[in-house]
């Protein structure tokens, strides 16, 4: 009942209108911003083609072309052959799978990880609180990148370990910002009333203060993805990441890091490069758009 | 103010013994130990145990950890396992490198940054500041790494404008300042486009913010001139929230300098870092982590006091 009371006065108001859902109006927002919309669209591609690289992919991984070691781009192999003669074209649409696959599941990992820390440390306070922010302190005083170097060489390798230890060093910065929404929004009348009818510590948290948080979360989610995404290819570069012999854009980059390939045979240390930057720039786009069309107030 | 400060320095001490605790955990709690990666299979178990007993591996973890932490008070980070040699040696050695081209990075970065983010915000909205926010989302995006190896590519490789490795040439027979200067060129603008590229978001929109405040209406409305209430009024406020920026940054910047390192050979820290990493020297990496974990603590501090130095309007309690 309560609910539908606020909802109704915020209609009185001419906030919303009839039957519109929130989904609807970021939607209505988001298809003003072209470059936005291009970002979300190119992501929806990369993962259509990272999922049927199968099917789309000119050649198989393995199909080396002797003939063809370094071959430059050409009409057979579009973005040319590495120094095994398979086509770039087909290892940069695998590669795709590794980065685009490491992105979400660790940025999945970080942002629940944080979400769950700063809902307990914002709602509950006290000690709790006090741990929590304490060891995120603790936390975000490692240079991030090194300590994910250190674990990774005593941990191992490998794509699975990578997502995990991603996901496991990155939440600091989603807690914070989650604890900040609850502390802010908890002391609002909203809640007040809710607690006033009886609602429990769960309802306020699930139906009224973290549907509230969703906007920055979404925000900080889609750019989380953007930079696990070059964390993840920077490791492979250095041959810490996934393991060699798995195709990825960091670890194509890795082999073509020789003189000799620079001089010789540029396009193998381009076009995986090109795929990494394109990718991340779209989920940066993508998370500029959505943050102004969650939140106009959230707009520099 | 003092009593600030002390209660401060009070609260950084449950920080370090956190992250000194997790140094050392995480080496320490992984499976097998230390020595597990450099157990050759010639060596026999008597052996083992004797080079155990020699780095102190076959006591309790909390006796090493106490035994670690004492001496990491006093400065000695122990013996390299690879070199023998003593971690504060290498440090003293490859620190003052780092900081060359770190600092550097920042300042060029910083400098960049700010002139960027006043030419934004003076013109919102305009052509320039839809270029530079291009620029700034472009410099977001893009692979260290990969631009690092772009800079090479086009610069040493085709071009052959700037050499591609090294603090100096190793054969010239005298090393000038322009042969330094020319080294470092490209290791610090690959350094510093991140930082640029982030910054120059916080100064524009920083800038946005002050333009906006009374004072700035009441220099403008006395008469002053636009170039005055831009560069003496409003840039001295909106470079406040530059400092606080400054001193978060500084564990992203460090882990930075391990990759450009890498590429561009540049014998610092973060190389041999990286060199640890790759033969698990891991009193070297614990003494890394611990030491720019440290560093960062002590920055942050600092960086609240300069904070309420500049701007009296913040008040210490």
């Amino acid at each position: 009942m309560a609910e539908n009371v606020i909802v109704n006065s915020d209609q009185k108001q001419g906030l919303t209108k009839d039957n519109e859902t929130m989904l609807q109006i970021v939607w209505k927002r988001l298809r003003k911003n072209k470059l936005a919309v291009i970002s979300a669209t190119i992501v929806i591609l990369l993962y259509l083609m990272a999922i049927f690289a199968p099917m789309l992919a000119p050649y198989a991984t393995d199909d080396m072309d002797f003939d063809n070691l370094f071959g430059k781009p050409s009409a057979q192999h579009w973005l040319g052959t590495d120094s095994m003669g398979r086509d770039l074209l087909t290892l940069v649409m695998y590669g795709s799978r590794v980065s685009l696959t490491v992105g979400l599941v660790s940025m999945g990992i970080a942002i629940t990880l944080g979400t769950v820390l700063g809902a307990i440390s914002g709602y509950y306070g006290g000690i709790v609180d006090n741990i929590i922010m304490r060891f995120t302190d603790i936390a975000l005083c490692f240079p991030q990148f090194f300590l994910i170097l250190t674990i990774v060489a005593v941990f191992g390798n490998g794509i699975y370990k990578v997502i995990v230890i991603l996901g496991l060093t990155s939440w600091m910065g989603v807690t914070r910002l989650v604890r900040g929404q609850f502390l802010s929004l908890k002391e609002r009348e909203f809640v007040e009333s809710a607690r006033a009818l009886g609602a429990n510590d769960a309802r306020i948290i699930f139906k009224h203060l973290l549907p509230n948080s969703m906007a920055p979360i979404i925000v900080a989610a889609t750019l989380r993805v953007g930079t696990t995404i070059l964390t993840e290819a920077t490791l492979s570069f250095l041959g810490l990441g996934v393991k060699q012999g798995t195709i990825s854009w960091g670890g194509l980059l890795r082999e073509a890091q020789g003189i000799t390939v620079m001089l010789e045979t540029p396009w193998v240390a381009i076009f995986p490069g090109l795929m990494i930057f394109l990718t991340v720039l779209s989920f940066n786009l993508l998370g500029d758009g959505l943050r102004d069309a969650l939140d106009p107030k959230l707009k520099e | 103010m003092t009593t600030y400060i002390f209660k401060r320095l009070l609260s950084m001490i449950p920080i370090f013994i956190g992250i000194t605790i997790i140094s050392f955990a995480i080496v320490h709690l992984a499976p097998g130990d230390p020595m597990t990666v450099m157990t050759n299979p010639k060596l026999r178990p008597s052996d083992i145990q004797r080079i155990k007993a020699n780095l102190g591996l076959d006591q309790p973890l909390p006796v090493q950890y106490y035994k670690w932490l004492v001496s990491l008070v006093r400065l000695d980070f122990g013996n390299s396992f690879i070199s023998g040699r003593p971690v504060s040696d290498v440090l003293k050695e490859k620190v003052p490198i780092t900081l060359l081209l770190c600092s550097t990075g920042m300042f060029v970065a910083l400098a960049i940054a700010v002139v960027l983010g006043i030419l934004s915000a003076t013109r919102q909205y305009s052509k320039t500041d839809y270029a530079i926010s291009v620029f700034a989302f472009a410099g977001l995006s893009v692979p260290t790494f990969w631009f690092a190896l772009m800079l090479i590519l086009v610069f040493s490789v085709h071009l052959g404008w700037l050499p591609a490795t090294g603090m100096y040439n190793l054969k010239a027979a005298k090393i000038t300042l322009g042969d330094r200067i020319s080294h470092m060129i490209m290791p610090v603008i690959a350094f510093a486009a991140p930082s640029i590229a982030s910054w120059t978001r916080y100064m524009r929109s920083s800038m946005l913010e002050v333009i906006r405040e009374d004072y700035i209406r009441t220099a403008r409305s006395k008469g002053l001139k636009e170039s005055v209430v831009i560069y003496k009024h409003a840039l001295r406020n909106a470079l406040i929230p530059m400092v606080t920026l400054l001193g978060l940054s500084l564990a992203f910047l460090i882990g930075g300098a391990f990759v450009i390192e890498s590429i561009f050979g540049w014998p610092g820290m973060g190389r041999t870092g990286l060199d640890a990493i790759w033969q698990r020297d891991y009193p070297i990496v614990m003494a890394i982590n611990t030491l720019t974990a440290v560093l960062v603590l002590v920055f942050n501090l600092l960086t609240d006091l300069t904070y309420g130095f500049i701007d009296p309007r913040i008040k210490y309690n």
